[in-house]
């Protein structure tokens, strides 16, 4: 997938360490197929997330790494192991739960020192490994209460420390960000990522939140219907979707059918007849021939002004149906001609009364996309 | 009445809660009451048989004298507590595993299987017990059977030709953990079908194998249901008349028949306020002592 014309940067954990590697791995509950055969590998030391919308198997995938599931067909291998039959507590692998799942009776000293219980260990190493944990997370003045006495954030810390207490080889968190605020979300997401980054255990995250996905992890799979769409690093996924599934499903996108015209060289004209142009867009390496094609574009890549622009391709004009406010930026909805909606970003960055901002409503304006922002799809079911 | 009156401020809340209030004091706070005065008068040839002393204290502790150095009380008390803890303890034993097997089956078997374990109550209790003295007796094929079984596996020298099993500890203690294991059951699948089963895949994922999973997370987590269910079959039991009485050892008899003696037989009511009120004291303390661990359970963090 992706463009092979494009050279892609090395992502921070390479693919190629193969640390966690899964083969071709099936679960299916009945007549149900919840994974349906995703192959992937994961190096040592990256943060990997599994994205996608839910039941579209990202759980169920991290269950069977966890041990909870058995595939029903496939092998995954831990830094070379094969994990068929192997139960959950002899695995090298630790979890963060969705809903913490803290024990309410332990303290959390006791909570994040459960799991070095059971292994043979010296009392003061034991005691070491919780204090230096309890540090990690910043939690040392709260050893000695239970959970059901803290907030949301701090048992959302006290789960990830008792996860990675017993230093894992991989590390599982399951929609670890999904029970905070906003404002908590924000910080949270720098944390895990430092402290995966002192730690240097693996880590895969399963998010329904693209942005959690984006700003976590060095390689995102884009899970859908038990299947991985497109795998690549955030920026790729966003920039350059494989698919109009992927396009559309990571930020928002306007997408209209069109029809190939030519090929010129490194460009390709495609006829839209909503918009009523001929856009100009940068050809995929993989396009060839005449036929219908999907023609995406993001909001935030449309320039949008009230005069006329010079010279610029890909000019259409439209008037302002509305727009939202949002602060740092607007959204603007613009009726083309043929009655089309294109939706439009416009970053606030000037301090504006009224009369200053872009446009407002019954505007006439023009919206110009540079060739190389718009992506083609050929057509998929 | 008013707007604004005490009817439309506060007259519902005050009617709601009253009505158990008024409940509690006029059937169980006033025959305390009742009783208790009971236990402090003296016996008398009369109708009714008691009388309260006329002359300074006004009360006789002479009752409650006779509790403490009559050894027959004493040692019914012992066999009642004795008999009571075993039933309590054989009732967990049997009753946990299947509470906990409710919580692991399938929908419709857990429906089907409630029910079989509530079925029993549709029926007369005392029919219940008669059907269990048909099956303890001596002659019956259940005693044979157990017979024929006790037989194969001792010497020689050892064989019976029955069991002695009515009339015996063994049989009340028995019918006791047959009828009251409902009550152990219920709550105990109350409180471990509301556990958190995350909580079990978190204690397997850090490590755990299931029977330490089930000894540091399932025992410690269902303590209130255990505490609930020890109390809903230890205070009756205790207390138990029929049972003994029909199936039991009549030389060596519970305090609920002591009790019922010295009111039918006797005619002494004050002994048999006295023996009452010393037996609310017994079964009183392991109650205070569960509201304790329940508050504290509370404040210390188990659900």
């Amino acid at each position: 997938m992706g463009d092979p014309d494009r050279q892609s940067p090395t992502p921070p954990g390479r693919a190629s360490d193969r640390f966690i590697s899964v083969r071709n791995v099936a679960k299916r509950f009945g007549s149900f197929t919840a994974v349906d055969g995703v192959s992937l590998d994961i190096g040592k030391g990256e943060l990997f997330a599994l994205l996608g919308s839910s039941g579209c198997g990202k759980t169920t995938l991290l269950r069977m790494l966890a041990g909870f599931e058995q595939p029903s067909s496939g092998q995954i291998f831990i830094d070379g192991e094969d994990m068929a039959g192997i139960a959950p507590y002899h695995r090298p692998v630790n979890m963060m739960f969705q809903s913490y799942a803290l024990f309410p009776h332990m303290t959390v000293e006791k909570n994040i020192g459960y799991g070095l219980k059971h292994e043979r260990m010296a009392k003061s190493e034991r005691d070491d490994r919780v204090a230096a944990m309890l540090d990690l997370v910043q939690l040392r003045d709260f050893a000695r209460r239970h959970p059901h006495q803290l907030s949301g954030g701090q048992r959302q810390r006290v789960a990830l420390a008792r996860a990675l207490a017993k230093q894992p080889k991989l590390l599982l968190l399951d929609e670890p960000l999904g029970a905070l605020d906003k404002k908590l979300r924000e910080q949270t997401q720098f944390e895990i990522a430092n402290i995966q980054y002192e730690t240097g255990i693996t880590f895969v995250v399963v998010t329904h939140d693209q942005e959690e996905a984006m700003t976590l992890a060095s390689r995102i799979a884009i899970m859908d219907r038990g299947a991985i769409r497109q795998l690549d690093t955030p920026k790729n996924v966003y920039e350059f979707p494989g698919s109009r599934f992927v396009a559309s499903f990571i930020g928002s996108v306007n997408l209209f059918d069109g029809e190939l015209v030519r090929i010129d060289g490194d460009f390709a004209d495609v006829a839209v007849p909503d918009l009523g142009i001929t856009l100009r867009a940068l050809r995929r390496g993989d396009l060839r021939g005449k036929g219908r094609l999907t023609c995406a574009f993001r909001p935030e890549k449309v320039h949008m002004s009230r005069q006329k622009p010079d010279s610029m391709a890909n000019t259409i004009q439209g008037v302002v149906l509305d727009f939202g406010y949002f602060g740092k930026d607007s959204l603007y909805r613009i009726k083309m001609a043929t009655q089309a909606l294109v939706r439009v970003n416009a970053t606030n960055d000037l301090r504006a009364g009224d009369d200053e901002i872009v446009a407002t409503w019954e505007d006439e304006v023009y919206l110009s996309i540079d060739p190389k922002a718009i992506m083609i799809f050929e057509d998929e079911a | 009445m008013k707007p604004g009156g005490w009817f439309d401020r506060r007259g519902w809340s005050d009617i709601i809660v009253g009505v158990p209030y008024s409940w509690a004091i006029v059937f169980i706070l006033a025959p305390i009451c009742i009783v208790t005065a009971l236990s402090f008068a003296v016996p008398v040839l009369n109708s009714p048989p008691y009388q309260f002393v006329h002359t300074w204290p006004f009360v006789s502790i002479a009752s409650f004298q006779r509790l403490f150095t009559d050894s027959i009380y004493i040692r019914s008390f012992s066999v009642s507590l004795f008999n009571a803890s075993i039933a309590t303890v054989l009732c967990l034993l049997i009753g946990y595993p299947m509470a906990l097997g409710l919580t692991r089956v399938s929908k419709a078997a857990n429906r089907v299987l409630l029910m079989l374990i509530v079925l029993p109550f549709w029926t007369s209790f005392l029919l219940r017990v008669y059907a269990w003295i048909g099956l303890m007796g001596n002659n019956s094929w259940f005693n044979r059977l157990l017979t024929v079984l006790y037989n194969i596996l001792v010497p020689q020298a050892w064989h019976l030709a029955n069991i002695q099993i009515m009339y015996t500890n063994f049989a009340v203690i028995f019918v006791v953990v047959y009828s009251y294991l409902p009550f152990m059951i219920l709550p105990l699948y109350a409180n471990l079908e509301k556990l958190d089963r995350t909580l079990d895949e978190a204690a397997m994922d850090l490590g755990s194998r299931p029977y330490q999973v089930f000894l540091d997370v399932t025992l410690p987590l269902s303590m209130p249901g255990i505490i609930a269910g020890g109390l809903l079959v230890f205070i009756p039991s205790a207390g138990e008349l029929v049972i003994p009485s029909l199936v039991g050892n009549m030389s060596d008899p519970m305090i609920g028949a002591i009790i019922s003696q010295e009111f039918g037989l006797n005619h002494d009511w004050p002994m048999a306020a006295a023996i009452s009120v010393a037996l609310l004291f017994v079964l009183v303390v392991p109650l205070m002592a569960y509201t304790r661990y329940q508050s504290r359970a509370e404040a210390g963090g188990a659900p």
